[in-house]
């Protein structure tokens, strides 16, 4: 393995791209876990689907497609859902949860359309879904590690900002917090995080990568930062780990970077209860 | 004549339609101690939130610290307790010393961690409260009269020119209720800090309140001191529709 990762580039992207998207998926996704959003992010990653293969479809027909990395124009797509969720919020200001299946089906009806349009050009399929080894490239690994180092420098300076505002809406605002800008900002971010995480992933996993390391982290963390790290911890090891298993055992590296994530949580809920009975019997 | 803090100008304010407040104008000057008073429902809280910037008036004007409140910027000078402090996520993963010490953040910049001022401060204020044993405690996991108190140490910790207070003990114990009443009068000693208390109970708080306004059905219905308006139902039994009097014992007149 350790050869391997020497010899093969595509292998070292891969795990380049896993070790940073381990790091901000739970990171971006304890605010997303905290403010109840965790829905979102999977509306989000079934319009990135629908971005990726639109420009599949294009590059059929358009040269600039063609020589044009499909995640450019996922993210872009992804960044747009993003900040008209907001919009349709605000529209069904009684049922807000109903724009995340509106967001969700348009997503995916028009992924399967383009999807379908683009027969006879191989996609990969599976590679979309459930994310893949060998598809990480290095305009990838540019893009990865540039909205990983966005989303780190943002969450630096608005660390207190997002935490109040996502904490106490209200109190924050009477602190006179720009919340609405806030808000824009952290959907922007969550948007650009989700679309870059679905190459390693994939769309249906997605949101399980961002949410599932905080929920472990939830059941045992008192304070914020606390949550932030363990569920950090927890993304690494189901991220690198999953990588590992996929290339040795030759299976989608979403499925098992989730399997060992969901495998976390079951652990940490296990422990939970050992303690507590523990504790009853002294 | 002290400078003004909050003044509001024939304010009026509907939900959807239905006045929650018609053409109320007050004057609230710096170090009174103000209690708002009125049935439930008589829209204190959405007066409030008026104060707060957090609801835009339909009609009228309100200005703080002398300034209109879209030209009024020092937002930290402002501290609030609401009434349903029990609205947050209870399973969100802060601790009671990050509650308060969000107390402290709209005094500090970007980027700007908490200084060793800003840890003596929260330290003070849950001392006070008498919350400082639990502050490694998640805020979800304390009773709701204990959370009370921290949010009540948050509104402190700022050292605020003005306390807003909208029924801020609603779950806390006697025993702590006391302790409530005590900190409020060491701050009303110590500081020239303006309150405005919402509050169902005048009696606790008579020796502190420097004028009462009583809301009826949205209406301005009295806004004196104490003691007149412990007198007012005498004063003008006809023009005052709302009886003022079951709102306050005698002992206290
Ligand atoms: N969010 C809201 N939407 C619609 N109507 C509201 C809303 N909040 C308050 N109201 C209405 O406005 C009026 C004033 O309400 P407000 O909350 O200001 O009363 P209050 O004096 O604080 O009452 P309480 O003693 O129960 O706290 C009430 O008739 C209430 O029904
Ligand atoms: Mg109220």
């Amino acid at each position: 393995m350790i050869v391997d990762l020497w010899n093969y580039s595509f292998l070292r992207y891969a795990f380049i791209a896993a070790i940073v998207i381990g790091f901000t998926a739970p990171l971006i996704g304890s605010f997303v876990v905290v403010r109840r959003m965790s829905l979102i992010a999977d509306a989000l990653s079934h319009v990135t689907l629908a971005g990726i293969s639109f420009s599949l479809f294009l590059g059929q027909y358009v040269a600039l497609f063609a020589d044009l990395n499909p995640l450019y124009m996922g993210t872009f797509i992804s960044v747009l859902a993003a900040l008209s969720l907001n919009w349709l919020r605000g529209k069904y200001i009684h049922f807000q949860e109903l724009s995340i299946p509106i967001m969700m089906s348009a997503g995916m009806g028009l992924s399967a359309i383009f999807i379908s349009l683009s027969r006879g050009f191989s996609i990969d399929l599976s590679s979309l879904l459930f994310g893949s080894i060998s598809a990480v490239s290095q305009s990838d690994i540019m893009l990865i590690v540039g909205v990983a180092l966005v989303t780190v420098i943002v969450i630096l300076i608005f660390y207190k900002q997002l935490l109040f505002l996502s904490f106490d809406e209200e109190q924050a605002k009477v602190s006179g917090l720009p919340s609405t800008m806030l808000h824009i900002l952290f959907m922007f971010i969550v948007s650009l995080v989700i679309a870059v995480s679905m190459r390693i992933v994939g769309t249906l996993l997605v949101s399980s990568l961002i949410t599932l390391p905080v929920a472990a982290a939830l059941r045992f963390t008192s304070s914020f930062k606390q949550t932030i790290l363990w569920a950090v911890i927890f993304g690494e090891v189901a991220t690198i780990g999953g990588l590992l298993f996929a290339y040795e055992l030759d299976v989608a590296p979403g499925g098992v970077i989730v399997l060992i994530a969901v495998g976390i949580l079951a652990t940490v809920m296990t422990f939970e209860r050992m303690i507590s009975f523990r504790k009853k019997e002294v | 004549m002290m400078s003004s803090v909050v003044k509001l100008n024939d304010v009026s304010y509907s939900y959807d339609g239905t006045a929650a407040l018609t053409d109320v104008s007050i004057d609230i000057r710096r170090g009174e101690f103000v209690a708002i008073v009125g049935d439930n429902g008589s829209g204190k809280s959405t007066m409030t939130r008026l104060i707060l910037g957090l609801l835009k008036p339909k009609h009228g004007t309100v200005e703080l610290f002398g300034k209109p409140i879209s030209q009024f910027k020092d937002k930290s000078r402002i501290s609030y307790v609401s009434q349903k402090a029990a609205s947050f996520n209870s399973g969100f993963p802060v601790t009671v010393e990050e509650v308060v010490a969000m107390g402290r953040y709209g005094r500090l910049g970007l980027f700007k961690r908490l200084k060793t001022e800003d840890r003596s401060a929260i330290r003070r204020a849950l001392e006070t409260v008498n919350m400082w044993d639990f502050r490694h405690r998640k805020i979800g996991d304390l009773s709701g009269g204990q959370q009370q108190r921290v949010f009540i140490a948050r509104a402190m910790v700022n050292q605020p020119d003005l306390l807003i207070l909208d029924e801020p003990t609603v779950g806390v114990d006697q025993k702590h209720l006391k302790d409530f009443y005590d900190v409020l009068h060491l701050l009303r000693e110590q500081t020239s800090c303006t309150f405005i208390l919402v509050t169902h109970d005048l009696n606790v708080v008579t020796n502190l309140v420097t004028k009462v306004i009583h809301l009826d059905r949205g209406s301005l219905a009295c806004d004196c001191g104490l003691k007149e308006y412990s007198e007012i139902d005498q004063l003008a039994p006809s023009i005052r529709p709302y009886p003022v009097k079951v709102l306050i014992h005698e002992e206290t007149t």
